[in-house]
C-alpha cells in the first residue's frame, strides 16, 4: 500500500468513525470516542501524559493526529496546549471541530511527520501513536 | 520522523509514544507473517531503541505493551461482531468486514 492509498483508506476511516454505532463501540473497548485508529487505550493515554509531564503553560505536538486521539484528549485533561498534524482531510476536519467544540486550547495543521513546518526547539513534548517512524 | 520530532523539541523535552512493532527474536516466518498482517508502517528494519538514539534523543525507555495491545485487539474484535446489527447498516459491510478482518 503507497501512501496515497494509506491516506484514502484513513479518509475512510474518519468517515466511519463519526457514525454513531462506531462511537459505541468505540467506547467500549478504547474508553473514548475520538475515532481512534488504533489500538491505543485511555489508559495508555494516561500514561503518556504522565510521561510527557503535560499540564497548563505547556506546548506539546500530536504526529499523525488522526480525528484527534489521544492529542485533543491529552490536551482536554491536562490543560496543556496541543497542536495536531496529520494527512488525511477528514480526520483533520473531524479534529478542528472537536477542539471548537470543547473549547480546548489548540490548533490543526497539515503536515507530514517527516517534514515538520514548526521551528526548532518550538515544543515541550511529541507524542504519537501507531505513526510510522 | 524522529530526527523531526527531535529538532521541534526543546532541550529537556520529552517524546512518548505508542507504536506496533515486530517483537524481538521472532522466527523469520513469524517477522514475515507481521510484515504482511500488520499496519504498513510495522517493518520498521530495527528496534525503536536504535531509531531513537539514532535520531539524537537520549534515556531512551522501551516498555513492551503486547498483553495490552492483545487485549484491546480482541476487544475490539468482539465488540465489533457483536455490534453487526448496528454497525452494518451505518458503514457498509465492506468497512465492517475491514475491520474484523484487521482485527482477526
Amino acid at each position: 500500500m503507497d501512501e496515497y492509498e494509506v491516506i484514502a483508506s484513513h479518509n475512510d476511516w474518519y468517515r466511519m468513525v463519526e457514525t454513531a454505532p462506531f462511537r459505541r463501540v468505540e467506547r467500549r473497548v478504547i474508553g473514548c470516542d475520538y475515532g481512534a485508529a488504533g489500538s491505543t487505550t485511555r489508559a495508555q493515554a494516561d500514561l503518556l501524559g504522565r510521561l510527557l509531564e503535560l499540564r497548563p503553560g505547556k506546548t506539546f505536538l500530536d504526529v499523525g493526529s488522526g480525528a484527534g486521539w489521544p492529542g485533543i484528549y491529552l490536551a482536554a485533561t491536562t490543560g496543556a496546549q496541543v497542536l495536531l498534524t496529520d494527512i488525511p482531510e477528514e480526520g483533520r476536519r473531524i479534529a478542528s471541530r472537536r477542539l471548537r467544540h470543547q473549547g480546548i486550547d489548540g490548533s490543526v495543521v497539515a503536515a507530514s511527520g517527516a517534514a515538520l513546518p514548526f521551528r526548532d526547539s518550538t515544543f515541550d513534548a511529541v507524542t504519537h501513536t501507531d505513526v510510522l517512524c | 520522523m524522529l530526527r523531526a520530532c527531535h529538532r521541534i523539541l526543546k532541550p529537556g523535552g520529552i517524546i512518548a509514544f505508542v507504536v506496533v512493532a515486530i517483537a524481538g527474536r521472532l522466527p523469520d516466518r513469524d517477522v514475515a507473517e507481521a510484515i504482511e498482517v500488520g499496519p504498513p508502517f510495522v517493518d520498521a528494519g530495527s528496534g525503536y531503541r536504535e531509531l531513537m538514539i539514532g535520531a539524537g534523543f537520549e534515556d531512551v525507555t522501551v516498555t513492551d505493551v503486547t498483553d495490552d495491545f492483545l487485549t484491546t485487539t480482541r476487544a475490539w474484535l468482539h465488540e465489533w461482531v457483536d455490534a453487526a446489527d448496528q454497525l452494518i447498516p451505518a458503514v457498509g459491510v465492506d468497512a465492517f468486514d475491514g475491520v474484523r478482518d484487521e482485527n482477526q
